[in-house]
């Protein structure tokens, strides 16, 4: 298996890597590059990799040492190569820099299970959209340390809540609450009311993202994990991308079984798309020159691949990397709030079933609640 | 020796004057070697060579030639000392360690030989402050015995490249290893952290490499913490020569502008780490 990284791309790898980075400085992050990505070049065919069923988990400290120096990443490295060593036992990122300087790193990983959610897009009955301009007012409010948040959706209002464990006394905390009227969101349908609790860490890590890009925030939520694809501004369809790729965020889920399903493949038309995982690219203001983000796809299923609409010329050329556009985000709630709603572990479906360690984790925490 | 007990000296017996219009010229050097508390002045009629070394396997050297200097003028075959270089340069910086535009620090470094404190007469915007140092039996400095007959790799790199190399060498790596061969990879830095290895591979064709001269493949470790000082030397230089000879003795030879466009040179001379470890493919 071997990828290349074009010039411009890669300091938004390292940059796209940096939320992450953040987000995951005590575990591991998940990433899965497929050859159907055309922003990055793959030798060999293109079903070696799904063939091969080669992923991995690498410490984020290890990744965040190949692209160290963010700011001179444009101006020094003109190619990032990555491969499995001979041995099988490294990830060699190779950056081949100006005045042949070549820099490698031997990055040790860990085989990892694959996390591919499945759901259905249109299974929500509260849909809700807004500015992530909203989001982030919303969420700077909270203390940084603060792990997680309970919102409860209602016809009238959305209410974000920080949460409280339950040996925990309120009258020893700093409680904080943010009211969101209806009004506030460019779209409002609530079927029923409903309450959540999930991490606000990766809501956080959701936030530049978005921020850097002029993708809206949609939320969708029953009491299954919460769905945020984000909603492009439809009056730009030129720079619309059809591309499925996206970042797999490794996430926790409550219990239960995975069901054994493919994920769902989305049509290639440019308005209905249909984002199957997690995404985690940054996207570069269409209006403005920057680079595309790079990213991976995590399921299979047929695509175009559609080249980047600078010119009409340019859409032919080959390895030219596509826009891409944040894509989802998937939060899971730790445990749902209001009564009546969706209770206990066996009734919650399991769209991505955790990791052996994953799960280790939880039972400790279970058994020290 | 406390300060009280030392003896003061009139201007006319003094053993070494050396003046600068501007302090900088010898702060900025003195700062990259500063690794440890302690360092070692020898002043003969060719300047002043300062010398810091650490745990007997890394030596410093910073000469500042006399012409350097606006005045300098020295009454014995060499006059040695030793001074508290944290102390020296926070004299030398008693005005603000910032740079203004068209204001520098003038100085007049006095000293009367053994026995005698360091005098720094300091003078910047008509305020001048007298400083004096208390100074130390100078130590035996170390001699490395390395000569350029004994040089069997060198290579010149232009310092921007090397940079940036050095800022992100891993430092969970407990060491440095250096490779330098008539054959690929060249020139190649090395390090083996906590979460794999690392090369930085020059070719010497490469544009940043001004010299390359290697005769024979040779790979050699050195410990990170001992190398790592070197770095701000690296931010100061224009040029650095990297040399080893047979037993493996590392060289390093910064070439540094000063204020004035004066050229001034840092050394570092370095032992190879004895311990033995697997290199990594």
């Amino acid at each position: 298996m071997r990828c290349v990284v074009a010039t411009s791309n890669v300091k938004v790898l390292g940059k796209a890597l940096s939320p992450l980075c953040e987000f995951l400085t005590l575990g591991l992050g998940c990433f899965l590059f497929t050859p159907s990505s055309s922003s990055i070049m793959t030798r060999g065919s293109p079903g070696d990799l799904e063939d091969s069923g080669f992923r991995c988990k690498m410490g984020m400290k290890s990744v965040q040492t190949v692209f160290k120096s963010l700011s001179s990443l444009d101006k020094t490295v003109e190619k990032c190569e990555i491969d499995l060593n001979p041995g099988g036992n490294r990830l060699v990122f190779q950056l081949h820099c100006k005045y042949g300087i070549t820099k490698t790193h031997n990055l040790s990983f860990q085989e990892s299970e694959s996390l591919q959610p499945v759901f259905q897009k249109d299974g929500y009955g509260n849909v809700l959209r807004a500015q992530p301009r909203l989001l982030a007012d919303t969420v700077v409010h909270f203390p940084p340390s603060l792990e997680e948040v309970n919102v409860t959706v209602s016809r009238e209002r959305v209410q974000f809540r920080n949460h409280l464990e339950d040996e925990q006394d309120a009258s020893r905390m700093m409680l904080t609450e943010m009211s969101l009227d209806a009004d506030e969101f460019e779209s409002f349908r609530v079927r029923e009311e409903t309450g959540i609790t999930f991490c606000l860490k990766e809501l956080r890590v959701r936030d530049p993202a978005a921020q850097s890009s002029d993708i809206k925030l949609q939320l969708q939520c029953n009491s299954s994990p919460v769905y945020c694809p984000p909603q492009a501004d439809t009056s730009h369809d030129d720079f619309l991308s059809d591309d499925m790729d996206s970042y797999m965020i490794a996430m926790e889920t409550s219990c239960g079984r995975a069901e054994a399903q493919p994920c769902s493949t989305g049509s290639d038309q440019r308005r209905e798309r249909e984002p199957v995982t997690a995404a985690c690219s940054t996207r570069s203001d269409h209006r403005r020159e920057r680079e595309p983000p790079v990213s991976a796809a995590c399921s299979t299923g047929s695509r175009q691949q559609r080249g980047w609409r600078r010119g009409e010329e340019e859409e032919e050329l080959p390895g030219t990397p596509p826009q891409k556009r944040f894509r989802s985000l998937f939060l899971v709630p730790s445990s749902p709030l209001l009564p009546g709603s969706q209770s206990g572990a066996s009734n919650q479906e399991v769209l991505a079933e955790a990791s052996d360690s994953d799960r280790r984790n939880r039972k400790r925490k279970q058994q020290r609640n | 020796m406390p300060l009280s007990t030392q003896l003061e000296a009139g201007e006319e017996q003094y053993v070494l004057i050396a003046s600068l219009d501007n302090a900088r010229n010898l702060s900025n050097i003195l700062k990259a070697i500063q690794f440890k508390d302690h360092a070692t002045f020898l002043a003969t009629s060719n300047g002043i060579k300062v010398t810091v070394e650490d745990s007997k396997c890394l030596q410093a050297n910073a000469f500042i030639q006399a012409e350097i200097f606006q005045e300098f003028s020295i009454q014995e075959d060499s006059v040695m000392f030793r001074v508290n270089l944290a102390v020296l340069l926070d004299c030398l910086t008693i005005f603000g360690g910032s740079a203004v535009p068209g204001v520098t620090t003038a100085l007049k470094m006095c000293y009367n030989g053994y026995g005698y404190p360091l005098t720094l007469f300091l003078e910047e915007g008509g305020v001048v402050t007298v400083c004096k140092i208390k100074t130390q039996e100078p130590e035996e400095t170390l001699d490395f015995d390395f000569c350029s007959t004994n040089v069997i790799n060198k290579v010149i790199l232009q310092s921007d490249s090397l940079r940036e190399a050095f800022s992100e060498l891993d430092m969970t790596s407990e060491v440095l290893q250096i490779t330098m061969s008539p054959d690929k990879p060249y020139f190649r830095l090395s390090t083996f952290g906590n979460s794999g290895s690392a090369h930085c591979d020059y070719p010497k064709d490469s544009d940043m490499m001004e010299v390359f001269q290697c005769t024979q493949t040779q790979t050699n470790r050195y410990k990170m913490s001992l190398l790592k000082p070197s770095t701000k030397a690296l931010s100061l230089s224009c040029k650095v020569s990297i040399r080893t000879d047979n037993r493996g003795f590392l060289s390093l030879q910064y070439m540094v502008r000063n204020d004035d466009g004066q050229i001034c040179f840092i050394e570092y001379f370095c032992c190879p780490d004895e311990e033995v470890g697997e290199q990594e493919q």
